[in-house]
């Protein structure tokens, strides 16, 4: 892996994210989204439209309490994301992409990007005419 | 082993003496050693092309910043198929702008989260301050 930048400054960001990361894992095992003082979705409170984000908030606090049943029903789009979104990392951050550039290509091209955008957006639409 | 001139005295010397015998100037080694390769891109593995901000873009999307998040994705589709069509220029500029809208949307993200904090400080304030005058006028 050859990093462009020196390695301090990333190292101190790297750091700074696994401890802010921790602090909000704990904040949403510890307290349950929708009964505490959790920010709000912006875009539902000024369109009253679900957004492909709402109840991601929710759908973490019980995955972090094991019940994947109730977190897929906060918010689908995201459970479902979750794999796809620790290999995007991996391959990101990791060394994935140098390693395996095709599988990159696979994952992050131009196709994957017009599969992600269709999925949100039919998600976007579906969940709100459900609703 | 051959022999050159000095740099500062001109005398010949030889060219693998470490310095003038005549005058002391330390020898250069005019280039003796190749230039260190360029770094070999191609030749290595196809190369990547730049950061697209897609992971980034879908966190913001999930997580709450819709419209600015999804921009970032169309841009990341955007870098892809330019750079595999070789236009270098256009996935370049395509990288900058979906990092500005990334960026953008994580701000919002951050920003809405912030004012959410505001808000609860200052009710919390009010009600404070309301109790404590309340139990102060009951003295």
């Amino acid at each position: 892996m050859n990093l462009k930048s020196p390695n301090t400054p990333r190292a101190l960001i790297t750091g700074a994210c696994i401890v802010l990361a921790l602090a909000l894992i704990a904040a949403y095992a510890l307290l349950d989204p929708s009964k505490s003082l959790f920010p709000r979705c912006l875009f539902f409170m000024l369109t009253g439209l679900e957004c492909p984000g709402c109840g991601s908030q929710r759908a973490v606090h019980s995955l972090l309490h094991g019940d994947l049943q109730a977190a897929f029903g906060f918010n689908p789009l995201m459970v479902m994301l979750i794999p796809y979104v620790v290999a995007c990392a991996w391959l990101e951050f990791l060394g994935g992409k140098e390693r395996f550039p095709r599988v990159r290509r696979a994952l992050m091209g131009m196709e994957a990007c017009y599969a992600l955008l269709a999925l949100i957006g039919v998600f976007f639409i579906v969940r709100n005419l459900l609703t | 082993m051959s022999m050159i001139n000095c740099r500062e005295c001109n005398a010949p010397i030889s060219s693998e003496a470490p310095s003038c015998p005549h005058c002391g100037a330390p020898a250069l080694k005019q280039s003796q050693e190749p230039a260190p390769a360029p770094s070999c891109g191609p030749c290595r593995t196809p190369e990547l092309p730049p950061k697209t901000w897609l992971l980034e873009s879908i966190l913001a999307t999930i997580f709450c910043c819709l419209p600015l998040g999804v921009v970032g994705i169309i841009y990341a589709s955007k870098i892809e198929s330019a750079w595999y069509a070789g236009n270098r220029e256009l996935a370049l500029s395509s990288a900058r702008s979906a990092k500005s809208w990334t960026i953008a949307a994580f701000w919002v993200g951050l920003g809405s989260c912030l004012l959410y904090i505001i808000f609860y400080v200052i009710i919390i304030a009010f009600g404070l301050t309301s109790v404590m005058s309340n139990s102060l006028l009951n003295m």
